[in-house]
């Protein structure tokens, strides 16, 4: 396979022409397309780690519910509908982590 | 680095993303402080991108004051029995030379009053979360 080679000067110039496009449709336009760009990249990871809070704070509800050692999977479902009466996005979501769970135990 | 620097000076303020107030939110669920959680939430305002996972974790808090409300009950059920026989067993003459009868009850009836204080505040938060509408 061919060895990649990193140049310096080609990225120095590659930084420079895009700085002076940036310039230019800055001008023309008036629109900052580096910091939008930056704004983009910055809301996306931050909707990344906020999902992954959301989702490690569903199966830790999930785990907090009161279940009896004794209680099978039907009647662990009918405790979660009591409980998510009015709450139809978080109930989906329990019932989803319950069968990827089952799934897995399956497989 | 700036969130740890301006995040808690600026946080009564409510000039903050949504997603800031969302994160501290979680936070003081995990610890099952639900009033902090409730005053937290009722701040965050923003982008309408976050409106989902905002619903999200509205749903949550209220999903959590259910486990605990449930746990009270469960608490409360038991220590009024408990409340019951105590009074009813604690006349009989062999009960009278047990240690400080008297103190057991009382040390039960005030655990239940405030079992009881910790399910109507978690009551009063469920419905203050049902009511609140996002801007």
């Amino acid at each position: 396979m061919e060895e990649k080679k990193l140049s310096l000067p080609g990225a120095l110039v590659g930084a420079l022409v895009g700085f002076g496009a940036e310039i230019a449709i800055r001008e023309m336009t008036g629109l900052d397309v580096i910091e939008g760009l930056l704004e983009i990249i910055g809301a996306g990871f931050g909707l990344i780690r906020i999902d992954k809070r959301i989702y490690e704070s569903t199966v830790k509800l999930l785990k907090g519910i009161d279940i009896q050692p004794d209680d099978d999977y039907q009647q662990i479902l009918r405790r979660i509908d009591e409980l998510t009466v009015d709450l139809p996005e978080l109930r989906e979501n329990f019932l989803r982590l319950m069968e990827a769970g089952v799934r897995a135990k399956n497989a | 680095m700036l969130k740890r620097l301006l995040g808690k000076p600026l946080e009564n303020t409510g000039a903050l993303p949504t997603r800031y107030y969302l994160h501290e939110v979680l936070k003081s669920l995990d610890q099952d402080n639900i009033g902090e959680a409730v005053k937290l939430l009722r701040m965050s305002k923003g982008a309408l991108i976050d409106k989902s996972r905002w619903e999200m974790v509205r749903q949550q808090i209220i999903f959590r004051c259910r486990v605990l409300r449930d746990r009270h009950r469960k608490r409360i059920c038991f220590l009024e029995k408990k409340i019951k026989e105590h009074k009813k067993h604690g006349k009989l003459p062999w009960r009278w030379f047990q240690k400080r009868p008297v103190e057991k009850l009382a040390q039960y009836e005030k655990t239940l009053a405030l079992e009881k204080q910790a399910q109507d505040l978690l009551e009063k938060y469920e419905g203050e979360l049902k009511t609140i509408v996002r801007e």
